[in-house]
């Protein structure tokens, strides 16, 4: 990693070289009104800076911790109606897809919308920001985590996490905040992923040393929410030449790293080493506390030393990207969710497969967005159903991106998500 | 001469001063965002008369070359986002090279592959490599570069690193 780091450098700067001059300003106008510029003549066409360049950046795929939903109420977990719903078939009708999800708009304000409407239903506003947020099946239960301070556009590290359930009640508005009474998470480390159990029974908190990429501590905790009791499970990127680089992904930041399966039960991570990148399964009810050897390997997308058993080389000329950074467990536990590309000449297709925990191999296609060039590739799930055949999700090139319900070449905008660093449904 | 008229050659002056100051070192940056020193210049450009129209409310801006900076990168984005709709349009005449000719005879084989790499990836995480590795920041001044939390900083650099490893083994292999 280090030799790539350093590669970026001497090209950044190599690239940066090549501009030896530039033309110089425009005149600036003489008399401009206090709040409009007539610009000078301009050899090109005006990209208009926005007024607003100094304040967020934030993409669409930004993501977040997701969970998904099987339940239609608050409680009992039960399974969704089987089957993925007809081509065509409203959006809104689709069986199993949470009524609404959780957002981090900024630094101190979380909101609950509507999906299929948008609608703000709920405000939350914290003094440490939350940077993560998860949810149980029930699709009103989530926890949020907060983490740092913000304070004059100065992000600052305050030690550790606190955690809160967020409960809302059946119309999406806000019933409870409580803070949870979770033991401390090791120093040094920080929270790279977070997965609340379907039953809301248990949290999941995948936490990595502050080292990384050298990764001398890798972690995945579970806390049982009611007695505050929690598990671990460790191994160490330098001893263990099974897990050199660590977990990829990240669940809090990014894209979902860790989730489980309905049974609140079996978690699934994703690896990458140089052996593999792929898909491990933990089963949270059974002995050991050895991360790597206590669990097992589910699906493996890129095989270094077996290129033959890669799945990009299963249909070649596919090349797969990004699975286990975007990849989600269905919750009836056969089949992994991952978002992935391919290029064939100079079309571009990217979407979510669906892998099967049992055999490993690529069974169904979540969905998909075809486009002709290779532009560059965003990817991030937030939910898959019960069977892992209907996700949400965004794919994006560049800036361009929506999230919405996709099921098979059905892709359904949803209304007003944008802007977030981190959601969950 | 009323105060406003006043203001005008001292605020056309500074921008110009900053201009001159910082013009070449945010078009480098804009070249390693984009790759192409035409949208680079446009970009910065347009970042100092956003500076310039705007003077009046940001006199108690601490620090101008943040500003814009953030306003390069926003314009960065901007800009990749519409070529990405144009390009969908112009290569299936031709492929388009993003890399300049003296860029290419510049570069070796291998930093070309590095350049092609990195203009692959997602936007954010493009950001996140270029701020923390071409321009130095630490992690805490990327995020504050970004409106993002130092977390997502860390995330979007790993899956950069990770993602260009990848793509140089695929290449040697």
């Amino acid at each position: 990693m280090k030799q790539t780091e350093d590669l970026v450098r001497s090209t950044t700067r190599a690239l940066a070289g090549t501009v030896r001059a530039v033309r110089p300003l425009p005149p600036l106008p003489e008399a401009p009104s206090r709040n409009e510029v007539t610009p000078g003549r301009r050899t090109r066409p005006a990209w208009v800076a926005p007024l607003a360049a100094a304040a967020a950046i934030i993409i669409v795929a930004g993501g977040g911790v997701t969970a998904r939903s099987l339940l239609a109420k608050s409680g009992t977990p039960r399974p969704s109606a089987s089957g993925a719903p007809t081509r065509g078939v409203s959006a809104g009708s689709y069986t199993g897809v949470p009524p609404y999800y959780v957002a981090v708009a900024n630094s101190s304000l979380t909101v609950v919308r509507a999906t299929w409407t948008g609608a703000t239903l709920a405000r939350i506003t914290t003094r440490t920001p939350v940077v993560g947020v998860a949810g149980a099946a029930d699709g009103r239960t989530f926890v949020l985590d907060e983490q740092r301070s913000i304070m004059g556009g100065k992000v600052t590290w305050v030690g550790q996490p606190t955690f809160y359930l967020l409960r809302l009640t059946a119309s999406g508005t806000e019933e409870s905040l409580t803070r949870l009474a979770v033991p401390a998470i090791p120093n040094g480390t920080v929270v790279s992923g977070l997965a609340l159990s379907p039953d809301g029974s248990k949290l999941a908190v995948d936490v990595d040393s502050d080292s990384w990429p050298q990764a001398r501590l890798m972690e995945i905790m579970t806390y049982t929410l009611a007695t505050g009791a929690f598990r671990s499970w460790t191994t160490s990127g330098v001893t263990n030449a099974d897990a050199p680089f660590g977990f990829t992904g990240s669940g809090v930041d990014g894209a979902q790293s860790i989730s489980w399966t309905a049974d609140s039960r079996t978690l699934a991570f994703g690896v990458e080493n140089t052996s593999y990148i792929g898909m491990r399964l933990l089963d949270t009810a059974a002995g050991g506390t050895d991360l790597m050897a206590d669990s097992r390997l589910a699906v493996v997308e890129r095989n270094f030393r077996d290129p033959g058993r890669s799945l990009r080389n299963a249909a070649p000329p596919y090349y797969f990207v990004s699975c286990i950074t975007d990849a989600m467990i269905s919750m009836d536990g056969s089949a992994i969710v991952c978002g992935y590309s391919t290029s064939v000449g100079n079309t571009t297709t990217m979407g979510f497969a669906q892998y099967s925990t049992g055999t490993g191999k690529m069974n169904h296609v979540v969905g998909l967005v075809h486009f002709e060039g290779q532009a560059p590739i965003g990817i991030s799930l937030y939910w898959v159903n019960s069977t892992g055949k209907i996700a949400i999700g965004t794919s994006e090139t560049t800036g361009r991106g929506r999230v919405g319900v996709m099921n098979g070449d059905t892709f359904t905008p949803l209304p007003g998500v944008t802007g977030f660093e981190a959601i969950a449904w | 001469m009323d105060a406003a008229k006043a203001e005008i050659p001292s605020r056309s002056h500074a921008v110009t001063a900053l201009y001159e100051a910082h013009a070449l070192g945010l078009v480098r940056l804009a070249v390693v965002m984009t790759g192409d020193q035409g949208s680079a210049e446009d970009i910065v450009q347009d970042a100092f008369l956003g500076l310039y129209r705007r003077w009046d409310r940001l006199t108690d801006l601490p620090h101008p070359l943040a500003y814009l900076r953030a306003s390069v990168l926003n314009g960065c984005r901007t800009a990749l986002r519409r070529r990405s709709r144009a390009d969908r349009r112009l290569q299936r005449l031709s492929e388009v090279p993003s890399e300049s000719a003296e860029a290419r005879a510049l570069l070796s084989e291998e930093q070309q592959a590095v350049a092609r790499a990195i203009r692959d990836l997602p936007y954010r995480q493009r950001e996140a490599l270029v701020l923390r590795y071409y321009l130095d920041m630490s992690e805490a001044d990327a995020a504050e570069a970004m409106r993002v939390s130092r977390g997502a900083v860390k995330s979007a650099t790993s899956r950069a690193l990770a993602a260009i490893g990848r793509r140089l083994k695929e290449g040697q292999s």
